[in-house]
């Protein structure tokens, strides 16, 4: 019901009192019938208006033709004239305390034509405007929400995806390090718990903190030192005020693996990774460079999915093509990424 | 004794090997590597009987370390990889180990190599039925002693040469032994067009197309090449420039 009418019943109250005020100055102005008769003559002509309006806006609620609206309101208005003149005309004849006003009926007559048909019309267009905006409004609001929805679908389709051949070779380094060295072995076990836990059921859409997906890209990183015995080393230097700093979740781990990837799996030297982050202009931005093997096809060509995905999920999150930033300067391949701070 | 070499790129995946050949005194380990380059040059020097071999390495995989080999040993395969299994026996793997390795499972790969050995079977790769089911983006060339990993866009054209393929990059020739219509099964059809019976032309390279003879054509490369074109191949040419 809250919908209907405008929106607010204090729309109708609000109404009825101008109405009345309406009627009093037309009737006394006009005819100087006396306050008693021309107050109670407005008090019945705004008890019969009211309903036959709030009618109005249920139907102007419920059907709104596409085409000729116009005409439409016209005509709706005519006919609830008509009506409410015939109403009130048969309640002068018939009520004993509007018998006096009857006099004054025929001379007035004119006047509740046109005010009446103008009252319909003004309030017909404002109902249906308003109405009209609400639906907009609405369909507006809907599509909104669909959009969203295909947005947050497709950023999980972009899932982070887990590289079962990472698990089996730890693992495989496990097991030789339970021979070996028993206490190595149970650290490297807490770390690939501790990293599997973070990396498994993550909501997608939601962000991090910079400190928080760090630590977990350490405990990746850590373990690549054991099972590469310190072929592998790396650099991490955090800004101290980018620690808080929003991250969507596990959009790091693709770009390191990434440079593993193509830094220590595919080269034969000692290789050192980077990874630095500052803030600069309300965004944090957070580079990981690796070194390459230049005989090799170059690092650019080979992104596959990871780099790529990464991009994809920056643009469906923040609406820019321009937050993924790729240089290659000789043998050192570094992905520079910006995620603007609300 | 039996001669191993064992080439894998971690070291802890190496300690479990040495560690459950000591167990077996008729196994001796002449050598190990960690990567298929050293690992091609210790098999050319050492002449193993057989190798532990990861697939996965820096530099040249272990199968296209395999491929170079003109005397191969016989191979055990040990990767986390379980998609190269099917790949593995076309090289006539004696067995294929998936990582952690049980030791049990380790025995079970050494007696395999032991009948192997006692009915003599040669472990030898037939590369002509080696059926390229993993993508690839590159082949491997040995050119005179040393090794040249050329990617596919880097080739201009193919010719074909008896057993062997002419690899033609802008710069240089090289030559392969295998045949044309094997290595068309590892190229991108959309880019690698095989307009002639002895020639697959990387239409990135291609310039211009010229009339030759009668009713011929002749591709001509960016490279100044010419890259001749059957009727057929002509065809061919038109569908996938879309003319």
């Amino acid at each position: 019901m809250k919908n209907v009418f405008l929106g607010k019943w204090q729309n109708i109250v609000g109404l009825n009192f101008f109405l009345l005020f309406y009627g009093f100055i037309l009737f006394y102005g006009l005819k100087n019938a006396g306050f008693q008769n021309t107050f109670l003559d407005a008090l019945v002509s705004v008890l019969v208006l009211t309903p036959l309006l709030i009618g109005m806006s249920f139907l102007l609620y419920f059907y709104r033709p596409k085409k000729d609206s116009f005409l439409y309101i016209l005509g709706l208005s005519l006919f609830l004239t008509g009506l409410y003149v015939g109403i009130v005309k048969s309640l002068h004849l018939h009520l004993d305390f509007m018998v006096e006003s009857k006099k004054t009926l025929s001379e007035t007559m004119i006047f509740r034509w046109f005010g009446t048909f103008i009252i319909f019309n003004l309030f017909g267009f404002i109902c249906f405007l308003f109405y009209v905006n609400k639906e907009k409004a609405q369909l507006h609001a809907h599509l909104l929400t669909s959009e969203k929805l295909a947005r947050d679908t497709e950023i999980s389709k972009l899932q982070y995806q887990f590289q079962p051949h990472f698990l089996f070779n730890s693992l495989n380094s496990i097991y030789a390090l339970i021979g070996s060295q028993p206490e190595k072995a149970r650290e490297m076990i807490v770390l690939l718990s501790d990293f599997m836990r973070f990396v498994s059921n993550k909501d997608y859409n939601a962000t991090s903190t910079l400190k928080n997906e760090i630590s977990a890209i350490e405990m990746y990183l850590e373990i690549e030192k054991v099972r590469f015995s310190n072929r592998l080393k790396t650099q991490i230097e955090l800004m101290p005020d980018t620690l808080n700093a929003q991250i969507p979740i596990l959009i790091l781990q693709p770009l390191v693996e990434n440079a593993i990837k193509f830094g220590l799996y595919e080269t034969l030297d000692q290789v050192e990774i980077k990874i630095y982050s500052y803030l600069l202009d309300n965004h944090l931005v957070v580079e990981i460079s690796n070194p390459f093997d230049i005989s090799l096809q170059n690092q650019k060509k080979g992104t596959g999915f990871g780099i790529s995905s990464v991009k994809k999920r920056l643009e469906l999150s923040y609406f820019r093509h321009d937050l993924v930033k790729i240089s290659e300067i000789e043998n050192v391949f570094k992905i520079k990424i910006t995620i603007p701070q609300v | 004794m039996i001669k191993v070499v064992l080439i894998d790129d971690e070291p802890l995946a190496l300690q479990i090997l040495k560690e459950y050949l000591t167990e077996n005194s008729d196994f001796i380990i002449i050598g190990e590597a960690h990567n298929g380059f050293d690992g091609y040059k210790l098999i050319q020097t050492e002449k193993p009987d057989l190798i532990f071999l990861d697939v996965q390495m820096p530099k040249l995989s272990g199968f296209e370390m395999l491929e170079l080999l003109d005397q191969k040993p016989s191979v055990i395969f040990t990767t986390a990889f379980d998609q190269y299994a099917v790949k593995a026996f076309e090289y006539y793997a004696i067995d294929y180990l998936l990582k952690p390795i049980a030791k049990n499972r380790f025995q079970t790969a050494i007696s395999k190599f032991k009948n192997a050995k006692t009915l003599n079977l040669k472990s030898e790769t037939d590369s002509e039925s080696i059926t390229y089911d993993i993508p690839r983006d590159r082949i491997v060339i040995k050119e005179s002693g040393k090794l040249e990993i050329i990617y596919f866009d880097k080739i201009c054209f193919f010719e074909a040469n008896d057993d062997y393929i002419n690899v033609y990059t802008a710069s240089k020739m090289y030559k392969k032994k295998i045949t044309l219509s094997k290595i068309e099964q590892f190229l991108n059809p959309t880019k690698f067009i095989k307009t002639h019976r002895s020639y697959i032309l990387n239409l990135d390279y291609l310039k211009n197309i010229e009339p030759y003879e009668k009713e011929n054509f002749v591709a001509v490369l960016i490279t100044n090449h010419k890259v001749q074109i059957s009727k057929a191949g002509y065809i061919k040419l038109k569908d996938a420039l879309g003319i």
